[in-house]
């Protein structure tokens, strides 16, 4: 009988084995990620305060956010604070990281020292890195403004002032980022071929040439992939702006970012439909500049 | 979609239903706010024993659960009916959670007598009210109160102009600020009303219908902070434990600060006051109260377990273990309130507590409009009455539509 010959068969038993060894993860994924999120579009389209049942409202959720800035005065305001982050975190992040990934593919000493550095910052929680940035940028007693006196310059009230307060939140989204991106950087640098350097240099060419005409181009899946998880994580900025700004994301909502805003929704005013489609708006951003870029962006080191 | 809600929900309800209760006993499950550190967990675990040693028959089973995550734990237990009989709840959610037939109503039993009302702060009382019923009561309670420090000040002051006064004459340009004023923020706007109050004013009217913060008190409010941060640059007060290190001169802060204080900067005198007035004393009011849920199986067996905390030694426990104060007034000339200088400063201050207002989008209004009405004017980007105006215009129309 064919079936019998099927369980019995060798690809039937390798496809097994391959289950059962994801069998963990799948199981994880369907119960904690998949299942959640199919249940959360349906709760988009409800009024739910998350005690009593969810009325069914269809899209008026998503009109409300989308069109009613009397009710929602800082959905927009708020949506351009996160593409404000982003413009100031990504391109600043992946130079940084590209600049220690070269230093350390620079044959220095103690490289995997500096490695275990840069990266530390990235296993740190989002939360102890904050606490240790909100000492670094105190008014007073913190670090940068006795630095800057040193040269007799004049302190600032970094994360309280409107305009220094979110760079200076990008800033140590640099610092605490720099380290992953480091690392994929550096595994693609050591992908590319030492022969075409050298022939390069017989050409005469200089330093910034090869830069500009290997290295760069031939790092070009490694960046476009940075670039797209980069950009994807700062859309979803939200410990480290918690947890510096009091929850409002203050001085007056400039650093009142998307998802800071999904919170408060959700867990301060018990809207939990709103916020679920919320999260579906953002879901729909996210792609559509993910496919922008991955029809726009060149992504193969040709 | 509907058959996966019923597989998880059913699951959860399996999951929960594992622990089987014994029919001969009635058993109630009682959520509190995980105290601060061991030695009040078991203050608080020793009053339940004793409780279940007297009553047999009865077995309260209590379960410490971290303040920060309790609304969402209580919100999410209730969504799929797993939610305990009684439990801690921060007084401002009451009238949201009786509007949602999540609480069974208590008149019946405050009604026969069970306590006697006239032993509360009314302050207190008013915000476990829903349509005229009562669906908690209050465990305790809690305020702000000015602080001081003695060596910049010498004489707390009393009212607003002297506050202003003393702020002229401690301010040192870059090195002591007067006042930390609040922000607005969601701490800048639970402390707004009491200058509000302490001005005459309210911030809703009766009816909680329109808004009244920018009647002439809510104004005289926003106007002494304006003046306050003239003596009180935010690139001295932003600073860390600014108060604590003798940057401020004074601040608002709880009781929950005091220890703090003693502990880490044992050198510093400070001093705390009634936080000055215009016409009137006024502060804010915090704190948790007690409620029974409407799916409980036997309400008169949590009521009595209720009763027990509210018993006077039993008060005085927990509010201990809260860092809060008790709700009844007869309290007030207990040896543990009485004793302690700073204690009976914040006992007097609490007769003064105005509560915010009730309604559902309360939050929602003063993260999103008061506070930003707040900044405005501090930060000087439109005049008082201008910044005022528009948000109690705002206010209005959200208010309008939760009416309808």
């Amino acid at each position: 009988m064919p079936t019998t010959n099927f369980l019995q068969s060798k690809k039937f038993k390798d496809g097994l084995t391959g289950y059962l060894f994801i069998m963990p993860l799948l199981v994880y994924f369907t119960i904690f990620v998949l299942i959640p999120i199919l249940i959360s579009f349906y709760y988009s389209f409800t009024d739910w305060n998350m005690r009593s049942a969810p009325h069914w409202t269809g899209l008026k959720n998503y009109a409300e956010l989308l069109f009613n800035a009397q009710k929602q005065p800082y959905f927009w305001p708020s949506l351009l604070v996160t593409v404000k982050y982003i413009v100031l975190r990504v391109p600043a992040g992946l130079a940084l990281s590209l600049i220690l990934a070269m230093f350390l593919n620079s044959r220095i000493k103690g490289e995997n020292f500096f490695k275990l550095c840069y990266f530390i910052p990235m296993i740190t929680s989002a939360i102890a890195v904050a606490v240790l940035w909100k000492w670094l940028y105190d008014p007073i007693i913190g670090f940068i403004n006795q630095f800057l006196a040193g040269f007799s310059l004049p302190p600032k009230n970094w994360l309280n002032d409107v305009s220094t307060a979110l760079p200076s939140i990008a800033v140590m989204g640099v610092w605490q980022g720099a380290g992953y991106g480091m690392i994929i950087f550096l595994a693609g640098l050591k992908g590319i071929p030492e022969e075409l350097y050298e022939a390069a240099k017989i050409d005469g060419a200089n330093a910034w040439q090869q830069f500009w005409n290997i290295t760069l181009p031939l790092l070009r899946p490694v960046t476009f992939f940075l670039l797209i998880t980069t950009i994807i994580g700062s859309f979803q900025v939200f410990d480290q702006i918690y947890v510096l700004t009091s929850g409002l994301g203050g001085p007056e909502h400039s650093t009142f970012v998307y998802i800071l805003n999904l919170y408060n929704q959700a867990f301060r005013y018990y809207r939990m439909g709103l916020a679920c489609a919320m999260s579906y708006i953002l879901f729909v951003i996210i792609l559509a500049i993910t496919w922008v870029q991955f029809k726009y962006v060149p992504q193969n080191a040709d | 979609m509907k058959r996966i809600l019923i597989v998880i929900t059913v699951g959860l309800l399996l999951i929960t239903g594992c622990g089987s209760k014994q029919p001969s006993e009635r058993e109630i499950t009682f959520w509190a706010y995980a105290p601060g550190d061991q030695a009040r967990t078991q203050q608080v675990e020793s009053l339940v024993d004793k409780y279940n040693q007297e009553h047999p028959g009865t077995r309260v089973k209590i379960f410490f659960v971290p303040k920060d995550d309790f609304n969402t734990k209580i919100n999410t237990s209730i969504a799929v009916g797993a939610n305990p009989d009684c439990s801690y709840l921060d007084s401002g959610l009451v009238s949201r959670f009786a509007k949602d037939n999540i609480l069974f109503c208590l008149d019946d039993f405050v009604n026969a007598g069970d306590i006697d009302l006239k032993d509360f702060y009314p302050g207190a009382m008013k915000m476990v009210k829903y349509d005229q019923k009562y669906y908690g009561i209050p465990l305790n309670q809690t305020c702000v109160a000015l602080f001081y420090n003695q060596e910049l000040v010498k004489k707390a002051p009393a009212t607003w102009d002297e506050l202003l006064q003393t702020a002229k004459e401690v301010y040192v340009p870059g090195k002591v600020a007067a006042f930390a004023v609040p922000k607005g923020d969601g701490y800048g706007g639970w402390m707004f009303p009491a200058f509000v109050a302490s001005a005459g004013g309210t911030m809703l009217n009766d009816t909680e219908t329109k808004a009244t913060f920018n009647q002439p008190a809510g104004l005289a409010a926003i106007n002494l902070w304006v003046q306050l941060l003239q003596y009180s640059p935010r690139l001295i007060t932003d600073s860390a434990n600014a108060f604590e290190l003798g940057r401020v001169a004074m601040t608002l802060n709880g009781p929950w600060a005091i220890e703090g204080i003693k502990t880490n900067f044992p050198k510093l005198k400070y001093g705390i006051a009634l936080i000055p007035k215009k016409v009137q004393y006024a502060t804010n009011i915090g704190g948790e109260s007690l409620v029974i849920y409407q799916n409980t199986q036997d309400p008169p067996a949590a009521w009595d377990f209720i009763r027990y905390l509210m018993l006077d030694e039993n008060q005085v426990v927990m509010s201990e273990v809260s860092g809060n104060f008790p709700v009844k007034k007869t309290l007030i000339n207990h040896p543990v309130f009485k004793d302690d200088p700073d204690k009976k400063i914040f006992m007097e201050q609490i007769q003064y507590a105005v509560s915010k207002p009730t309604v559902e989008s309360w939050t929602k209004i003063n993260d999103e409009i008061i506070a930003k009405a707040i900044d405005e004017a501090l930060n000087q980007r439109l005049g008082i009455a201008e910044a005022f105006n528009k948000a109690a215009k705002e206010c209005d129309s959200i208010l309008d539509e939760e009416k309808q």
